[in-house]
């Protein structure tokens, strides 16, 4: 290109960089910021921000969010610790408190307006870090039309669910979609079925492996590994090569009867299909244990403890548990809401809430695994998915734990 | 004569079903951003029943999605420009003065070693430096880049360069230019092809990254198309037209400034390489 | 050199010297000394979270070189990577040499095999992702092929095919190109000759192609070398590791370890062990061809 041509772009680059050099900067310090972790919820978010801000227009505060969760531990692990973050109750986010990384929110008034028993299950070290807001459990979701249309009722022990499984294959209907090509999904479903029907508090078997047990002398944790896997055929795809979105679309599209799913599973099916008419019920019982909802804190806010917006930030949680902001949100996020006064009945999910309500609801294991246990599993279960050897998965789970709890 | 003609005729076979098989994805990420979630889960193949643009009006609705198209261009952009005043700055006194000099000899393997060095290896300390020096935003993610482009783009001109010989320069330079003038009015014109070569590889690089982006930019304002495009896929992952149509809008700018530039794009590349 | 009037030499050093400072500044700044302060990290155990750590030395490098997860990694790169660059080599070479015939449609044919390398990788894996679930699935049940209904990633032994597939798909684009452009520079004079004297295709290809083309080749292998062993955005988008960790590639275990398992210090080991194996190979592999080479 000729000189002249040079020039004229060169100028336009300068024009083009003055212009945008306000842009290139980062986030004010005066700016509040709301990392949260939950991609579904960027329109509540943006939502209950705008309205807090019109409620206290002298502070600004934004929304980011993250495509996974990588950016928030290289946030930590670069010392720019966000002033509010969604967390989640795991081991990862118990070392950031250990390191003193979130402010001790202990005694805060806004900690009174929720739950006090979730509440309880959510301190560390008996100290409050987090601020928890709403709960996911785990549900059955079951095609209500085709139960109906084969005259088949709500299973409440494996074997009833085993006996409609095989009325539907008679039928030549699909009985299950399972999205297991995904690791994460699939060591969802495991955890939260261990946790749900077998022990409510799992990871202590496995800290009594890693002293030295096996798996297979726990005779519930093998009879549920083995009924576990049974359920997985019942399928008409290989379960690995389904993910969650196919199983979301198989399940609105009444291609499968059942799916098992967390709680939030109930806003998608909704817009994927608002007239299925389906029933998100407690998953069966599939031994002595009874089933409790298995889940965890889903919306768990820390305060940075070296945030230069500590009071914006602490105004702004306090606003969040107010009586409207909490009812908006959770009829925005449709999530069981922990919030004393909100009154929300989700929408075919009356058989959780009322578990909820009963105190049926166990804390998932990875809670209390180490970090990566799960990953790890997930892996050998997807083996075990392969070669359906129950006794080489037992195996495999034993040497792993041992591995994870005695690493250095 | 004839095995000739034979050969040309097998050729046309061969490249028009890799055509193909090069075409078939494109054309199913096309046709699916037209259709409707019901649409789609009936054929899959087929064509769209009419031009169902709500997919599309939807994303261009959505501000961030501007905001992102624009940071994605002043990214690429200001990169870019930097890749092409910095990178054959410094590649000309190496490939010239390699041959003779030791420590010119150093700085060639010295800054050429990077590109084999996997970006997790000093991901958390760069991150690290720039939030200390409080530029962990655009600003760093263009610094990040340039460093990271020195190493592939001082490998291919100094290889370019090498089998230029340096008849012109010495001409010049009898004639008492200065080396500055030497360098922008002889050499630079001359680096041309290979400059193309590395301003569209960069340039791919810079408009389709996700790493760093994801690291560094932290708003949507800040956020360029990429990130805007895996949010939007996690956000509406079960409604397939939907991505599709995010895809393709991603793409789009990329296709057109492909289309309008090809000729330029594989001349410049073919008459860089040649050399190299 | 020659000199000239003044003094020369100082006015060209110094400009040098200039030319050079900001992209060496940035490049040491950004580049090089945060690698070595990654090196130091890996000799110790910081998880990435923790504010103090202890200095380890090299018990990483030992722990990972017994790592069964970490050798199944380096099993499926090293298979994947060989594959990758025999595919790729032999395609490409082919593919160059088909657009160079005077075929109708040339400069189309050319512009449409560049088009698969503008979108992005993590694009092509998602598109390619739905194709091999949805759409091959589809296409099965239209044509009645059971086989394409099962999906080829889901297959323990057939994924790292799937992921070869998608891979060779985008990544023939710019070797092609160069290939093309180094047919450009065989002499047209010598070919013809050489088929006046009667030598059939493939000996013209053997003697006089390959030789030119060489130099373009060894810089294809060294960047499809590093590409084969960095393997991760495609494998990312199409299997996420699996089934069960069959195609977990050793950057995918590095992202994993260092971001999900908090064991960064582990990671940041296994990515520069990574590093030095890369610039083994090259090396090797750049002197071999080096040898070879038509103009010395």
């Amino acid at each position: 290109m000729k000189k002249m041509q040079w020039l004229s772009m060169a100028l336009i680059a300068a024009l083009l960089l003055s212009l945008s050099i306000p842009a290139l900067a980062s986030v004010d310090e005066g700016t509040v910021e709301l990392f949260s972790q939950k991609k579904e919820n960027v329109e509540i978010y943006d939502t209950i921000l705008a309205d807090f801000m019109t409620a206290n227009p002298d502070v600004k505060i934004v929304q980011t969010t993250t495509a996974d969760g990588t950016t928030f531990l290289s946030r930590v692990a670069t010392n720019d610790i966000p002033d509010i973050g969604g967390v989640f109750l795991q081991s990862a986010y118990f070392n950031m408190m250990d390191e003193g990384y979130f402010l001790d929110m202990t005694g805060e008034a806004f900690l009174d307006a929720v739950n006090p028993d979730i509440l309880a299950l959510s301190t560390y070290n008996d100290k409050n870090y987090v601020l928890p807001l709403t709960l996911n459990g785990f549900a059955l979701y079951i095609n209500m039309d085709i139960y109906n249309q084969h005259g088949l009722s709500i299973p409440t022990t494996y074997d009833e669910l085993i006996a409609n499984c095989e009325a539907l294959t008679a039928a030549g209907v699909t009985p299950f979609a399972f999205p297991f090509k995904e690791t994460a999904p699939l060591g969802q479903n495991f955890e939260r079925l261990l946790g749900g029907v077998v022990d409510h508090e799992a990871w202590k078997v496995s800290e009594a492996v890693a002293a030295g047990g096996t798996h297979s002398d726990n005779a519930a944790f093998v009879d549920f590994v083995n009924k576990w896997y049974a359920l997985s055929r019942y399928t008409s795809t290989d379960s690995l090569s389904t993910d969650t979105d196919d199983c979301a679309r198989m399940f609105a599209n009444q291609e499968v009867a059942m799916v098992f799913n967390g709680t939030w599973g109930n806003s998608v099916y909704m817009s994927l299909n608002p007239d299925l008419n389906y029933e998100g019920v407690m998953p069966p019982a599939f031994g002595e244990t009874t089933p409790f909802t298995c889940g965890t804190v889903d919306i768990a806010l820390t305060i940075g403890a070296d945030s230069k917006n500590v009071e914006a930030a602490k105004r702004f949680l306090t606003y969040f548990v107010s009586d409207e902001a909490a009812q908006k949100f959770a009829e925005g996020d449709k999530n069981p809401n922990i919030v004393n006064n909100v009154h929300y009945v989700i929408p075919h999910m009356s058989a959780i809430t009322a578990a909820l309500d009963d105190g049926q609801f166990s804390l998932i294991p990875s809670t209390y695994w180490p970090a990566g246990y799960r990953d790890e599993l997930q892996v050998l279960l997807q083996q075990l998915l392969l070669d359906g050897d129950t006794d080489a998965f037992l195996a495999s789970w034993d040497a792993m734990t041992v591995e994870f709890y005695t690493a250095d | 004569m004839r095995n000739q003609r034979r050969m040309r005729a097998f050729s046309f076979v061969v490249l028009l079903v890799g055509l193909g098989l090069i075409a078939v994805p494109f054309y199913l990420t096309i046709v699916s951003a037209f259709k409707t979630n019901a649409e789609l889960y009936s054929g899959f193949f087929r064509l769209p029943q009419g031009l169902y643009l709500e997919n599309f009006s939807f994303i261009v609705s959505k501000p961030t999605f501007w905001v992102s198209l624009f940071n994605s261009v002043k990214v690429t952009f200001v990169g870019l420009l930097g890749c092409a005043v910095l990178l054959p700055m410094a590649s000309y006194p190496i490939a010239r003065r390699m041959g003779g000099s030791r420590v010119y000899r150093f700085l060639y393997f010295f800054m050429v070693a990077g590109i084999f060095v996997p970006f997790v290896v000093r991901m958390m300390p760069v991150i690290k430096l720039l939030n200390s020096l409080g530029i962990a935003d655009q600003r760093g993610l263009l610094l990040l880049y340039l460093g990271g482009a020195t190493c592939e783009g001082v490998f291919l001109i100094t290889g370019y360069l090498a089998s230029v010989p340096n008849d012109l320069e010495e001409a010049a330079y009898i004639d008492g230019a200065s080396t500055l003038q030497v360098f922008t009015r002889i050499m630079y014109p001359v680096m041309q092809p290979i400059i193309v070569t590395v301003l569209i590889k960069n340039g791919l690089w810079f408009w389709n990254d996700f790493l760093l982006p994801s690291l560094l930019l932290k708003t949507p304002e800040q956020r360029t198309l990429v990130l805007f495009q895996y949010n939007f896929k996690g956000e509406y992952a079960t409604q397939y037209p939907l991505v599709f149509a995010c895809l393709l809008v991603a793409v789009l700018p990329m296709m057109v400034f492909y289309l309008f530039m090809q000729k330029h794009i594989i001349g410049g590349m073919m008459a860089g390489a040649v050399k190299g | 050199m020659k000199p000239r009037k003044g003094n020369p030499t100082l006015e060209r050093d110094v400009t040098h010297a200039l030319f050079i400072m900001p992209s060496l500044l940035l490049y040491t700044l950004f580049s090089v000394i945060p690698i070595l302060i990654g090196v130091y990290y890996s000799m110790t155990n910081w998880n990435g979270i923790t504010r103090a750590y202890k200095f380890i030395g090299l018990r990483n490098y030992v722990k990972m070189l017994g790592d069964a997860r970490f050798l199944r990694a380096v099993s499926f790169n090293s298979r994947y990577v060989i594959m990758y660059m025999l595919c790729l080599l032999v395609l490409c070479v082919a593919l160059g040499l088909l657009l160079n015939q005077k075929v109708r449609w040339r400069g189309f044919f050319r512009s449409a095999y560049f088009f698969p390398a503008v979108i992005g990788m993590l694009s092509c894996g998602l598109i390619f992702r739905q194709i091999f679930g949805y759409g091959f699935a589809t296409l099965g049940d239209l044509l009645g092929v059971e086989a394409l209904k099962s999906n080829i990633l889901a297959d323990p032994d057939l994924a790292i095919f799937g992921v070869l597939f998608v891979n060779l798909w985008q990544g023939l684009a710019i070797p092609t190109v160069l290939i093309l452009a180094g047919l450009q520079t065989i002499p047209m004079e010598l070919n013809e000759s050489a088929s006046l004297d009667g030598a059939s295709g493939a000996q013209i290809f053997r003697h006089i192609t390959m030789p030119f083309l060489l130099p373009t080749i060894s810089m294809i292998l060294v960047l499809a070398l590093k590409e084969g062993l960095m393997i991760y955005d495609y494998i990312l988008a199409l299997t996420d590791g699996g089934p069960a960790g069959r195609t977990e590639s050793l950057t995918m275990l590095i992202m994993k370890l260092g971001f999900n398992e908090q064991k960064f210090s582990l990671a940041i080991a296994e990515s520069i062990l990574l590093a030095i194996v890369i610039i083994m190979v090259s090396v090797v592999q750049i002197n071999i061809t080096n040898r070879k080479k038509v103009y010395g």
